[in-house]
């Protein structure tokens, strides 16, 4: 039978790892821990929490792109919104100060990666797609073009 | 199976975390697609014949018209098909695709899907169908940087009175091939063929996966 995880009682593994840790991040370990759900207590548990956290974080990257550029839809006939949209993605450090400064007019190559990245938000957030995806605007941005040369592969073939 | 399917299987094939470098090495396959195994000598591919759907009325050879000009040819040949075309072929021992060059009216269109780097070596193979040039090439996207080697794109080449309806002058919405080449010669009624088709479509005669390469048949 597979083994149980008692959550209340530190492994003798953490206790040996805690000796590297200054209080700060024996702190957050702990933190982490509590973040267990009560069904991870066997291996499918911890897994299936895993893959849920996982993909959440998936989710919440393609929803941060898809907000952006509707937000720069809706800013696009505004350029002082629209600038100042941009400044707050340099604060973010999403964008640098040079393709802030150049807007959507210059050849923006972060701007144009996250811009496909919500183009393609249904395949990617698709259910049968997602489960095999982990956060990375530039993994995310390679699964999009990935998804494009096979549609383009399929009209040619 | 849709693109999306494909899209799942390609990622469950993955042993390890999917990583921008494995998805990198995913596309470059894709783009260098490697011909089937297969013996040299042989013309047809048993696996297209055997998926293959039957033309109208069973033939699947639209150089059986001879009497009936084409007016607007398509092209969409796939990696597998320029391959081929890269063969030296002699007049009367050509493929069907290329023995259609007979048959093509004297004010006819023919228009061509591939990429950039594509269109350079089939500008060589254009007196097949008797033109000898391109009048317009556009691209069908966006590119993503200066290096359009790969971008796809839609050639055009006319002979005679130009017969071309419109023009693309903006992004089109849809990229699909049938669906350009039925905007540019909109409102041409006369015989529409799509050579290198991946099946038949209403409007058009078609040559279908090798019936593309069958030798033989009516000479133009």
């Amino acid at each position: 039978m597979a083994k149980r995880i008692d959550k209340r009682t530190p492994s003798a593994d953490a206790k040996s790892n805690s000796e590297f840790l200054t209080a700060g991040q024996n702190e957050t370990t702990e933190g982490a821990a509590s973040l267990m759900e009560d069904s991870a207590t066997t291996p499918e548990g911890v897994a299936d929490q895993f893959r849920k956290h996982r993909a959440a974080s998936v989710k919440e990257e393609v929803s941060s792109d898809v907000v952006l550029h509707q937000g720069i839809a809706a800013f696009s006939d505004d350029p002082e919104s629209l600038q100042k949209l941009l400044n707050a993605m340099v604060g973010a450090k999403v964008l640098s100060r040079a393709e802030a400064l150049a807007g959507l007019r210059g050849k923006n190559s972060t701007m144009s990666m996250l811009r496909k990245i919500a183009e393609h938000a249904d395949v990617i957030l698709h259910p049968e797609i997602l489960p095999f995806l982990q956060p990375g605007y530039s993994v995310l941005y390679k699964l999009a073009r990935l998804y494009e040369e096979l549609e383009a592969n399929n009209e040619h073939s | 199976m849709n693109t999306r399917e494909k899209l799942r299987d390609i990622l469950a094939s993955c042993d390890g975390m999917i990583t921008r470098a494995w998805l990198d090495q995913q596309i470059d396959a894709l783009k260098k697609r490697p011909l089937p195994t297969k013996d040299p000598d042989r013309v047809v591919d048993d696996e297209h014949v055997a998926t293959t759907a039957p033309g109208v009325n069973g033939l699947n050879n639209p150089a059986a018209d001879e009497s009936t000009k084409i007016s607007v040819l398509l092209l969409t040949p796939t990696a597998g098909d320029l391959n081929r075309l890269k063969r030296e072929y002699v007049s009367k021992g050509e493929p069907a695709c290329l023995r259609l060059g007979g048959i093509v009216a004297d004010d006819a269109v023919m228009i061509i899907a591939a990429r950039v780097n594509e269109l350079a070596s089939l500008a060589t193979l254009l007196h097949w169908w008797r033109f000898d040039r391109y009048s317009h090439i556009y691209l069908i996207a966006p590119s993503e940087g200066p290096d359009i080697t790969g971008a796809r794109a839609l050639a055009v080449c006319q002979r005679g009175a130009s017969r071309v309806t419109n023009q693309i002058t903006a992004w089109p919405e849809r990229d699909a091939p049938l669906f350009l080449a039925e905007l540019l010669t909109d409102g041409i009624a006369d015989r529409r063929v799509h050579i290198f088709a991946p099946e038949h479509t209403a409007g058009w005669e078609a040559l279908v996966g090798d019936d593309n390469w069958r030798e033989g048949g009516p000479k133009p």
